[in-house]
């Protein structure tokens, strides 16, 4: 048990993290301190500062002599969760950069708390990304579903916006019971929480137990669905996007999404993707059923954005279709012909933080101006907007978005192809 | 059926778990099956404490009594207060207007369970070591949660502040 | 005594859990019920942390997050309900669709 302990030496590798939990206390004690009078326009600058800190931090730690893990691998700092926290930090901090001076219109009536709650989100989703232990996995999960929760209800006095927080609330906390019951199994199976106990001890004979493992995995990925609203796990995702804030409808769409493709991969990579088990029936079933969630996902997300007349709604469903390419690295076949989808994956999910973010700026802007946010209050942008700033805002996140997608569908369909080699190379 | 099912009651700790789980299963049902939202509320609460019984007959007296302490103190006083501020008209669940939409779930609710029951009966878990003693378990409980565990224990607390600052910000009264 | 009886308990009380937070009309039922689903996963590893292959305090330890957790989402989840009830006059499920189309 000595060996278990946490060192001070330890705190410089969680330094992004301290970063975070400091200055949303001191943002706190500020709001509360401060006299009524005072404008809470500070809590957004602090809030600024604090991710701009934890990024340079974060950046620090990029490419490690060796992976530190802390803990007994309870806490891992490598290249897969420093990338992806970078993504998360940046993320969050355009989301609050948007946001600025958008909460009073959005009737936001606590606006100091509103901006430093996008902190303990974030850093939930840091330590999503970076745990290799099942309990501190759960814990980061529920610490950025719980901030998320409170933001989407900030908007007070709309029903839209409580109605959407509580079918958030709901259904979250159903999807987390699911992904509790699967975690549970695993624990049964292995004896361990921890991630690489657990896939030594399903690479062993599992025959007793077979049933379980298999009742884990889809439990899990029935869990995971809901948090990155792929079909057909998706239908909260409309109404709580509608509901909320534009700038936190952001927030859900590229970082807790983003979060939750961490999760899944860590979970998928290690437990049941990994190495030890290449080639076993459970691996071929858990990609397999992996790549029918993704179809299943870019399937309906596309076909029913099609009818949506709210734009707020109509990127939700494209989040959908999006978390379906996304599964697709995932899905794919890690090999020793084809060991990339980590590149792959991140590639596309930083295309599409820019991408969202873009589209949610500019919905912001319309929306302004035109005061709705159907579809027809983009109609006659053209002569209402000539010379002013959305144009060339509009174009400039259309033109990354269509070029990415192209270049990723490309490395998509590669990857394909070699999936299916594979398989038909194993058929024979 | 019946020799076992005798056998199996005459062990003192299977008799307690058979007492426990018939008190449990049925605060659930009656959870379900009830129509006053208080009564619903006490029923659920039967089962948190009958659950915390069986926590203390596996080991886990910590647990146990947090379960108590938590589950049908706290949650359960919660929602009571949830219920007298916000008002119930006629108290009753009237008709369920949906009846396909309830038929179907418990269809599959049931499907689920089957599912569930068949995996669980087929399989077979085998102690690597004997149960450890459940002696001063309270002690190494601290232990690991400040050595092992304190991540996930630090995070814990930030999570409490949140959720602390959430509910008084979302439920407090604006003035204007 | 096997660990068997312990998890039909917990499966019983999961899909129970399930149903009334899928079926039930009024709100504060509806969170009461992911309670009793958070209970059954308790229960399942309490009793793999004393029977299962490993015997342990890990179960537990998670256990006590669990119970943690739940009741902070509880008190988040009332809040929200309170100011939806504030505005809305209802805490009724089937009144929440003034987004469907």
């Amino acid at each position: 048990m000595e060996a278990l302990r946490l060192q001070l030496s330890d705190l410089q590798h969680l330094i992004p993290e301290l970063t975070l939990i400091v200055t949303a206390l001191l943002a706190a004690l500020l709001d509360l301190a401060l006299p009524r009078k005072v404008s809470r326009s500070f809590s957004a600058w602090l809030t600024l500062l604090g991710i701009v800190v934890a990024i340079c931090f974060t950046a620090l730690e990029l490419n490690p002599e060796e992976p530190i893990q802390l803990l007994a691998q309870s806490y891992r700092i490598d290249d897969f969760a420093s990338l992806l926290k970078l993504v998360i930090l940046v993320g969050t901090g355009l989301v609050v950069f948007m946001s600025l001076g958008s909460a009073a219109r959005d009737d936001i009536h606590h606006v100091g708390e509103y901006y430093y709650l996008f902190l303990p989100a974030a850093l939930g989703g840091m330590i999503m990304a970076s745990s290799g232990d099942l309990i501190t996995l759960y814990v980061g999960l529920e610490l950025l579903s719980i901030t998320s929760y409170v933001l989407v209800a900030m908007k007070k006095k709309s029903t839209e916006s409580n109605e959407g927080a509580f079918k958030y609330i709901v259904l979250g906390g159903i999807s987390s019971a699911i992904i509790l019951y699967g975690m549970s199994f695993l624990y049964g199976i292995s004896g361990s929480t921890n991630l690489l106990a657990i896939n030594s001890a399903l690479a062993g004979s599992i025959d007793d137990v077979k049933g379980l493992v298999y009742l884990a995995f889809f439990l899990l990925l029935a869990g995971f669905g809901f948090k990155i609203a792929a079909a057909p796990f998706h239908t909260w995702a409309p109404d709580v996007y509608q509901g909320a804030p534009t700038p936190v409808t952001a927030f859900l769409a590229v970082v807790s999404k983003g979060a939750g493709f961490a999760i899944l991969f860590r979970v998928m990579y290690w437990v049941f993707g990994s190495l030890t088990l290449m080639g076993t029936d459970l691996q071929k079933d858990a990609l397999l059923s992996l790549s029918v969630l993704a179809a299943i996902s870019m399937i309906a997300g596309n076909a029913m954005a099609l009818r949506q007349h709210n734009v707020k709604r109509l990127l939700a469903y494209s989040g959908i279709a999006n978390a379906g390419y996304l599964l697709v690295p995932i899905a794919t076949h890690f090999s020793l012909v084809h060991y990339a989808n980590y590149s792959e994956f991140l590639f596309y999910l930083i295309a599409y933080l820019f991408m969202n973010i873009g589209a949610f700026a500019v919905l912001m802007i319309v929306q302004r101006s035109s005061g709705n946010e159907e579809l027809r209050g983009f109609a006659g942008l053209y002569y209402r907007a000539r010379g002013r700033p959305q144009r060339p805002c509009c174009s400039s996140f259309r033109w990354p978005a269509s070029r990415s997608r192209r270049d990723f569908s490309e490395s998509c369909s590669s990857s394909w192809a070699r999936c299916r080699r594979n398989s038909i190379g194993s058929a024979r | 059926m019946l020799d076992r099912l005798i056998g199996f009651l005459s062990s003192g700790e299977n008799l307690v778990f058979f007492v426990f789980s018939l008190v449990a299963i049925c605060g659930a049902i009656f959870m379900i099956s009830l129509t006053r939202v208080v009564h619903m509320v006490m029923a659920l609460a039967l089962t948190f404490l009958s659950l915390g019984g069986i926590y203390i007959t596996l080991g886990a007296e910590f647990v146990g009594w947090v379960q108590v302490l938590i589950y049908a103190g706290a949650i359960t006083i919660l929602m009571i207060f949830g219920i007298m501020m916000t008002r119930h008209r006629g108290e009753a669940e009237t008709e369920p207007q949906r009846p396909w939409h309830n038929g179907l779930l418990l269809v599959g609710a049931i499907v689920l369970f089957g599912i569930l029951f068949y995996v669980i009966q087929n399989a077979t878990i085998t102690p690597q070591s004997a149960p450890v003693d459940p002696k001063d378990n309270t002690l190494q409980i601290g232990q690991l949660l400040f050595n092992q565990y304190v991540i996930p224990f630090e995070i814990m607390s930030v999570l409490l502040t949140v959720a602390f600052i959430g509910a008084i910000v979302v439920a407090k009264r604006e003035e204007d | 005594m096997s660990i068997t009886p312990y998890l039909t308990l917990a499966a019983i009380l999961f899909c129970i859990g399930l149903y009334g937070a899928l079926s039930k009309k009024n709100a504060i039922i509806v969170l009461l019920s992911i309670e009793l689903m958070l209970n059954a996963v308790n229960l399942n590893l309490i009793a793999f942390a004393k029977y299962g292959p490993k015997p342990g305090l890990a179960g537990q330890i998670f256990s006590l997050f669990n119970i943690t957790v739940a009741a902070a989402e509880v008190a988040v989840g009332i809040a929200i309900l309170i100011n939806l009830y504030r505005n809305r006059g209802t805490t009724d499920v089937t009144d929440m669709d003034t987004m469907k189309r």
